[in-house]
């Protein structure tokens, strides 16, 4: 008996045995002719009749134009104006979250370990009246809770409109809806909005 | 305003007398239907006590009266009611029906003039709105259902008449179940506006005919709507711009793109918007309301789309943005010169840049532009009513909202002025943008005669100031 597996007659030499054997001859020419070769590859024709380089006044259009005297500061400007309007439209889009359930049941929980344990074990009969009562109160108050109803589309286009703009009160809100959409495009823009008539009659009328 | 009436209310009695108009609205039968002799007496006495309740500024009881069939446009009632609550007291209105009504069907309109009068201070004459009221049959009775206002001066045609406008190239409508309600220039904010109100049910369909600054596909409006509704957080889902053949053109005329898209609103709600392109002018259309029920009214809601259609398709399409505003506006526009006839104001912008106009629901307007997009000139005019005439000092309250809303401060002011050779008084203000650094130099001129208040406002970089003030010293009013 051996302790380990004993080698094959066949076994095909390992990577050792390989690299064990003495290199070969390297002939004088071998390095003069590989330098040459690779030398020989790199080298393309050159094209005939055509100069090395471009005209430099052929260069020179393709020159970045001078800085304006502002250009620093109205890039800047830019930049806060966009700052601006994405902070804007961000905050407008926050909608505080809805508190998740595991929130609730920590706080539930927490709140139930403050409360004192019950001395005596209740009755089934009171544990019935107190499920009753309960359903009762759920079926109230899902009759009587006001349901969600969630902006109308003119309720939300007025909220986005100059207080004394005749359009808040359109009943056309997709006039409000291209009217936002031409100030987005230019913003240049002062709000050009029409005055409300009837609110010019009324300031007339004031003392 | 809105908001506070809400947490007033007690939401069950809300409940409670929707459920109870909705009950009776459904148990009507036909052969329960008012007279028409009759309902025109019911109707006159639902004005006086519509009346009554604005005499003594009692906004709840006016809206109380209402079973509404449009959740929408009953706020929007409810906020100009408000508007004219809240004021001052002293204020009677007086209404009257004009014409008969028009039996619709489920519904009747009437149409109704208000003549609000009180303290009149520097007014001439008492205010005075037109109004659609649409009244539900109730057994014997009839229940106010939608009011929703008019044009101050319209005339009505017939029901089953087409709404048109030859110069902007379009008509729709004139079917009676769809009252067309048109929508005045103040607050369409284009070359014509009008809600198509689905009668009875929450559905509406908006069209607004607009002037681009130049032609542009139909998707691309499309998108930039859609983006400014995603702005406002107004659609939850948007979905995919599909192609629209508009029914009464099968074949469209070279250079006509149209698309549609639907978005879902919160609440159930439902928008489908339509928008087609013919040369600078663009058709929009919103057809919107309850999911459930637009599901329902597919027929009806492809009838009136059915309707919708250019008058002529072979009409130079690069000039049909300029004729239909020198229609609306009287305004024209030959190279840099700006001339309106109606008012008779002329204007040379800076040479070489840019010009158009716009139809924003103004007298006129026309923006200039630099085309290196380094300045812009708009000139814009608000017309007075007869009774109402401009004063300084209402031009004044005019230049404080648009230096607020626009966010720009004042550095410099003339104050009014009377100028040679102007019949107006003129004001010149220096503006400085809110945005610290900007190095834009913005200025402001405004004139104000008594049938018009032209403001001039311009903006460009630091030393080439020179061209828009020659184009503002080249306003002249014949």
């Amino acid at each position: 008996m051996t302790a380990g597996p004993q080698p094959q007659a066949n076994d095909f030499p390992d990577e050792r045995d390989w690299l064990s054997l003495p290199a070969p001859e390297i002939s004088p020419r071998f390095v003069d002719e590989t330098v040459a070769r690779i030398l020989a590859d790199r080298r393309w024709p050159e094209p005939e009749n055509e100069p090395a380089s471009l005209p430099q006044a052929a260069l020179a259009a393709f020159a970045p134009p001078a800085a304006s005297p502002d250009f620093v500061a109205s890039t800047l400007a830019t930049v806060q104006r966009d700052r601006h309007a994405n902070w804007r439209s961000l905050l407008a889009r926050y909608v505080a979250p809805e508190p998740s359930p595991d929130f609730v049941r920590r706080t539930l929980r927490a709140l139930q370990r403050e409360q004192p344990a019950p001395v005596t074990a209740r009755h089934p009969l009171r544990l019935l009246t107190l499920a009753l009562t309960a359903a009762a109160a759920v079926l109230l108050a899902i009759a009587i809770w006001p349901t969600p109803r969630g902006r109308t589309l003119e309720g939300a286009l007025v909220a986005a409109l100059p207080a004394d703009a005749a359009m808040r009160l359109s009943p056309a809100p997709v006039a409000t809806l291209v009217s936002l959409t031409d100030t987005a495009n230019d913003p240049f823009a002062l709000p050009h909005v029409v005055p409300d008539r009837a609110a010019r009659w009324r300031q007339r009328g004031r003392p | 305003m809105i908001a506070r009436r809400r947490r007033r209310r007690t939401p069950l009695p809300r409940h409670l007398l929707a459920a109870a108009g909705t009950a009776t609205l459904l148990f009507d039968l036909p052969a329960q239907q008012t007279p028409l002799r009759d309902a025109a007496a019911i109707a006159t006495d639902w004005l006086r006590r519509l009346d009554d309740a604005f005499g003594k500024r009692e906004l709840n009881a006016y809206l109380d009266s209402f079973a509404p069939d449009h959740r929408g446009l009953h706020e929007v009632l409810q906020q100009r009611l408000a508007d004219w609550l809240v004021d001052q007291p002293g204020r009677q209105r007086t209404s009257t029906l004009i014409g008969e009504l028009q039996d619709r069907g489920s519904r009747l309109v009437a149409q109704v003039r208000h003549q609000i009068a009180g303290p009149l201070g520097g007014a001439t004459a008492p205010f005075v709105e037109q109004v659609y009221l649409v009244f539900a049959r109730r057994g014997d009775e009839l229940v106010p259902t939608l009011e929703v206002e008019l044009p101050a001066a319209y005339a009505p045609g017939a029901a089953d008449q087409p709404f048109r406008c030859p110069p902007c190239n379009f008509e729709m409508g004139g079917l009676p179940e769809w009252l067309c309600v048109p929508v005045g220039d103040d607050r369409g904010r284009a070359l014509e506006t009008a809600t198509f109100v689905l009668l009875g049910t929450d559905v509406t369909c908006e069209l607004q005919i607009d002037v681009r600054p130049e032609p542009m596909p139909a998707d691309k409006v499309i998108h930039d709507l859609t983006a400014t509704a995603t702005r406002l957080a107004l659609p939850s889902t948007a979905g995919a711009v599909l192609p629209w053949q508009p029914r009464a053109m099968p074949t469209p005329p070279a250079g006509f793109s149209s698309c549609q898209r639907t978005l879902e609103l919160p609440a159930d709600q439902r928008a489908d918007l339509h928008v087609a392109c013919f040369g600078r002018l663009s058709h929009t259309l919103l057809v919107r309301g309850r999911a459930d029920t637009m599901q329902a009214q597919t027929k009806a809601l492809a009838a009136l789309l059915a309707t919708y259609r250019m008058v002529d398709v072979d009409c130079d399409r690069m000039q049909l943005g300029a004729f239909a505003l020198a229609v609306h506006t009287g305004s024209k526009l030959t190279g840099v010169d700006f001339a309106n006839e109606r008012f008779g104001i002329t204007c040379t912008g800076p040479t070489a840049w840019n010009a158009h106009l716009r139809a924003g629901g103004h007298a006129f307007q026309c923006i200039w532009s630099c085309p290196e997009k380094r300045g812009r000139l708009y000139l814009t005019g608000y017309a007075a009513p007869r009774d109402l005439p401009w004063q300084p000092a209402e031009a004044d309250t005019v230049l404080i909202n648009l230096c607020r809303n626009g966010q720009v401060e004042v550095t410099g002011d003339s104050g009014w002025q009377d100028r040679a050779g102007c019949d107006g008084k003129v004001r010149d203000l220096v503006l400085a943008d809110k945005v610290p650094g900007d190095a834009r130099r913005r200025w402001l001129r405004a004139i104000v005669f008594a049938d018009l208040l032209v403001i001039l406002d311009g903006c460009t970089a630091v030393g080439d100031e020179d061209p828009l003030r020659q184009a503002r010293d080249s306003l002249r009013r014949r």
